[in-house]
């Protein structure tokens, strides 16, 4: 009986200490001053509510060993796992960004015992990528939405990125903004991805380390 | 009292729980120059400076933490990385650096922010004493150490960060120079992408105003898209603009326009729509279909003028084999309308209407009628 005294006396302490300062501030007598601090440019996969996904994920279809060159596909962004962009920074002139996606590494399995590449260098081929697999992008076939209330948020002042097979280290630009955009959110889904893997590759789960970047150009 | 402490419990979690959902409402975890001059706009976004070789140059980023918690945010400097299409990004840290990403000495390698404030993390940029005259590019990147990154074991694994560019020029003899390479055109769905591509020949980047028209073939502008868009030096750059058909169809062609500052003692950002040089290109003349809806008027519309056409093709036809293969009747008395047509075999409206003749009909004796030709001639 005595614990749940004590623990009915904490909590209503922690309440009373919540609603001081709005008791306080209401007595005061002088001007109030609002202050609205800056947001920053982020990027981030959020679900339909804007809130942070856990684990967002980017799975790929699955595959049989095959003694051919096959290829797997996959989506990037979709409902419940929207790739946000969110310039909130208000400045006055001259803003623009860009998102970029980039593989850190290549396509390993646990241990990273076995692997295959998402870029290819092979030049001569049949089928581009069979030889040592190699990663396209394709946001063009995505579906970019503005989520914000301004009329100067809007699709018109973002190009999506063309589809592009992973070449070297160069990121693939998912999303641009035109410069003078100043609060901007929204995301973009459906982002196509398509993995060609090599012959014979063995049977296993590989994963491929990407970055996502968004940058204040 | 268990009941009580329940509910207030439930009360304190309530006003707890929306505070962590909106986490990303206003920026998560971000950065900007912490000193942006008053006469460039483009400073508060990105770092500009204008350096000799062998300067040395300090300046400090805010990193702001926007989240409802501490964290430890991770600060580097990398190159700049040209992105496919050509848009600006940055190199990834395990890259090696080469240019301005060596040039950033940062004080501190990450930083711990409380939920809400801001920390600068000052920075000196050395530049080397034989660098070249022109732009050169990178980035201070900055990222959440506890960022989110998904744990599948099949598939990609995404990580987030931020960046701010740091654009350097060398002074010296600088290029402001670009041209239109080509401009690609296709359908999407109900609308029409127009790709136009820019060749940056300079030596430094260029702040250019880009703009694309759909034009009819008696000049009519069916739809406009525009942008302004940094083009890095000696680099190209595309930009897939969406603009919709027109309703009705019809033959068009694609124009681009691009405008920028040729002057060359203006830094990056410093001649916002000062935009004194211009160039255009324009593809050739492309078939754009109709609307679903104009695609139903215009066929039906098509069908009446094809049945039309047809009707008057039969008209003169038939006005030709009177002329040429009926013979003259001349009218006696007592003879009607129906009397004569009855004659010649042909319904009585179409000898009327043969004839020009107009209601009542009334025929005058010795007026000449076109008949057919009787069976036996």
């Amino acid at each position: 009986m005595n614990n749940i005294k004590r623990t009915i006396i904490a909590l209503l302490l922690v309440a009373g200490v919540m609603l001081v300062p709005a008791t306080v501030s209401a007595q005061v007598n002088s001007n109030v001053t609002q202050t609205i601090n800056t947001g920053t440019l982020t990027t981030a996969i959020l679900d339909g509510s804007r809130n942070v996904v856990a684990s967002p994920s980017a799975a790929m279809t699955a595959a049989n060993f095959s003694f051919n060159c096959q290829a797997v596909t996959g989506t990037l962004g979709s409902a419940s796992q929207r790739l946000y962009v969110i310039n909130p920074s208000g400045t006055t002139a001259g803003q623009t960004w860009t998102l970029t996606l980039a593989a850190t590494g290549n396509w390993e399995n646990t241990g990273a015992t076995r692997s295959y590449s998402y870029n290819d260098p092979t030049v001569a081929e049949a089928t581009a990528g069979c030889a040592n697999g190699q990663l396209t992008v394709n946001p063009s076939a995505g579906t970019v939405t503005t989520d914000c209330a301004s009329t100067a948020c809007t699709t018109a002042v973002i190009t999506k990125g063309g589809s592009t097979a992973m070449s070297g280290v160069t990121p693939v630009t998912i999303l641009t903004s035109a410069v003078g955009t100043t609060v901007w959110r929204g995301y973009i889904t459906n982002i196509g991805l398509s993995q060609q893997i090599p012959a014979e590759q063995p049977a296993d789960s590989y994963t491929l380390p990407m970055t996502l970047t968004v940058t204040a150009a | 009292m268990k009941k009580i402490a329940f509910l207030l419990v439930f009360m304190l979690a309530v006003a707890i729980i929306p505070a962590v959902t909106s986490a990303v409402e206003y920026g998560g975890i971000g950065g900007r120059p912490a000193n942006p001059r008053a006469d460039n706009p483009r400073t508060q976004s990105i770092f500009v400076y204008e350096l000799e070789p062998g300067q040395e140059q300090t300046d400090a980023v805010r990193v702001f933490n926007n989240t409802e918690e501490t964290r430890t945010i991770k600060v580097g400097a990398v190159d700049s990385a040209l992105a496919s299409d050509g848009a600006f990004s940055c190199a990834q840290e395990l890259e090696d650096k080469k240019d301005v990403g060596s040039w950033i000495q940062l004080s501190s390698a990450s930083v711990t922010v409380a939920p809400g404030k801001s920390k600068d993390v000052p920075f000196t940029i050395n530049v080397p004493s034989n660098v070249s005259v022109g732009e050169h590019g990178g980035c201070i990147t900055i990222q959440d150490t506890q960022s989110t990154e998904s744990t599948t074991q099949n598939g990609v694994v995404l990580s987030f960060r931020s960046a701010i560019r740091v654009a350097i020029t060398i002074p010296g003899e600088i290029v402001k120079d670009l041209n239109f390479t080509q401009i690609n055109t296709s359908a999407d769905k109900d609308s029409y992408i127009v790709r136009p591509t820019i060749e940056n020949k300079g030596n430094v980047s260029l702040d250019t105003n880009v703009t694309v028209r759909l034009i009819s073939l008696i000049g009519t502008v069916a739809d406009t898209k525009e942008g302004t868009y940094p083009i890095l030096p000696n680099s190209s750059a595309s930009w897939s603009f969406q603009l919709s058909g027109p309703f009705w169809g019809g033959i068009y062609r694609a124009e681009a326009e691009a405008k920028f500052d040729g002057n060359v003692n203006t830094q990056l950002g410093e001649s916002a729509g000062n935009e004194s040089s211009n160039r255009t290109i324009s593809s050739g003349y492309i078939l754009i279909a109709p609307s679903p809806i104009a695609a139903v008027i215009e066929g039906f519309v098509a069908l009446l003028l094809v049945a039309a056409i047809i009707l008057g093709v039969k008209k003169r036809s038939h006005k030709r084999h009177v002329k040429h293969r009926w013979q003259t009747y001349v009218v006696k008395s007592g003879d009607t309308v129906k009397t004569v047509a009855n004659a010649h075999n042909i319904p009585w409206k179409k000898l009327a209407s043969s004839n020009k003749l107009k209601a009542p009909y009334d025929l005058e004796v010795g007026k000449k009628l076109r008949v057919p030709p009787s069976a036996s001639e």
